[in-house]
């Protein structure tokens, strides 16, 4: 599955066993997304947020 | 059947085997992505995530508040609370370790940055400086002289947030070029490795390209990190030891512990033995 990156236009590859809440990057452009809903059109995704001071483990 | 919610705010490698380990098991394991909810504390909520939840925020602060508010309405968290603003704090988590009498490395506080660099001349040099929460090793200084250090100061005092003011001190623990981490699930260690600090890099953090490899863990350390997991209340969590002149220390609790690493190295399925502890609470 392809979904079309909203910044550069590239072709971001979706594995088929998709979840939501999973990561995707664009190859091209190195923008992260995260996918937020899986529908009939294929995923929907949005920009992922960026690491923040708070995150880890 | 009982099952569980898995709270998440950015779905890591840990959390998608924790998905497919619970179907494999057959446990029903809701995921919900803490960035669509709008909580107030009540009955509702706990109504909607039900009466178990495994809490595996990404942002410390999210997974805090959350499991305040989860707790209040009835529902059991894991980690509880306690744990996470404990381990979250790695003030804090020193203090708890100190208080139970489990060797670890000397530290200390200071509140402005002429009484941190004071604090670092007690301590001796080199010293590692720390922000109290964070992870993965960002902002970990290892200071060797005094006008670093100075600097380092200036610029976090300069960071804006009143955490950063908060100066924790820690002494540097001349160690092999790796530490230990073991991750307690109940009252086990299920897994734990050998972390070795990359080329050119003192910190071991698998996130700044630390290397995992398997470590058996003698029967001192094993008890010493299911020690340093039960005073502050955790049940999923890592702890990191190091191997100091004078014997083993514990270092830090990870309460939302990445076991990516930890999998891969021994082979252990991390995330079926955490599946495998819900549904014994699930039970209770």
């Amino acid at each position: 599955m392809k979904v079309k990156c909203p910044e550069c236009g590239g072709d971001i590859p979706v594995p088929d066993d998709v979840v939501v809440g999973e990561i995707v990057s664009c190859p091209d452009c190195g923008q992260e997304y995260e996918v937020y809903e899986l529908g009939p059109e294929g995923p929907k995704i949005r920009q992922a947020e960026v690491a923040a001071e708070d995150w880890g483990e | 059947m009982a099952g569980a919610v898995m709270l998440y705010d950015r779905l890591r490698w840990e959390e998608k085997e924790l998905m497919k380990a619970a179907e494999r098991r057959g446990f029903e394991l809701r995921t919900v992505d803490v960035k669509s909810l709008v909580l107030a504390p009540g009955r509702s909520i706990a109504m909607e995530l039900g009466p178990l939840v495994l809490q595996r925020c990404m942002s410390h602060y999210r997974g805090l508040y959350i499991s305040a508010l989860l707790e209040a309405s009835g529902v059991r968290v894991i980690n509880s609370f306690k744990t996470t603003r404990l381990c979250g704090d790695k003030l804090l988590t020193s203090i708890e370790l100190y208080k139970a009498g489990i060797p670890t490395p000397r530290f200390a506080v200071a509140f402005t940055a002429e009484s941190a660099l004071k604090a670092i001349e007690s301590l001796g040099l080199p010293a590692v400086l720390k922000p109290i929460v964070g992870s993965h090793g960002r902002l970990v200084s290892l200071v060797d002289d005094l006008s670093l250090a100075k600097a380092l100061l200036e610029h976090e005092e300069a960071m804006g947030n009143g955490l950063h003011r908060v100066h924790y001190i820690q002494e540097y623990v001349p160690k092999p070029s790796r530490d230990i981490r073991a991750v307690v699930v109940g009252e086990e260690v299920v897994a734990s490795i050998y972390r070795y600090a990359p080329e050119g890099e003192w910190r071991t953090n698998v996130a700044v390209g630390g290397r995992a490899e398997p470590c058996k863990l003698t029967g001192e350390a094993e008890e010493l990190a299911l020690k340093a997991a039960k005073v502050v209340g955790g049940e999923v969590v890592g702890v990191d030891l190091m191997e100091g002149r004078d014997g083993l220390l514990v270092n830090e609790v990870n309460p939302t512990v990445e076991f990516k690493g930890a999998s891969q190295a021994t082979g252990v399925d991390v995330a079926g033995k955490v599946i495998e502890y819900l549904e014994e609470v699930a039970k209770r």
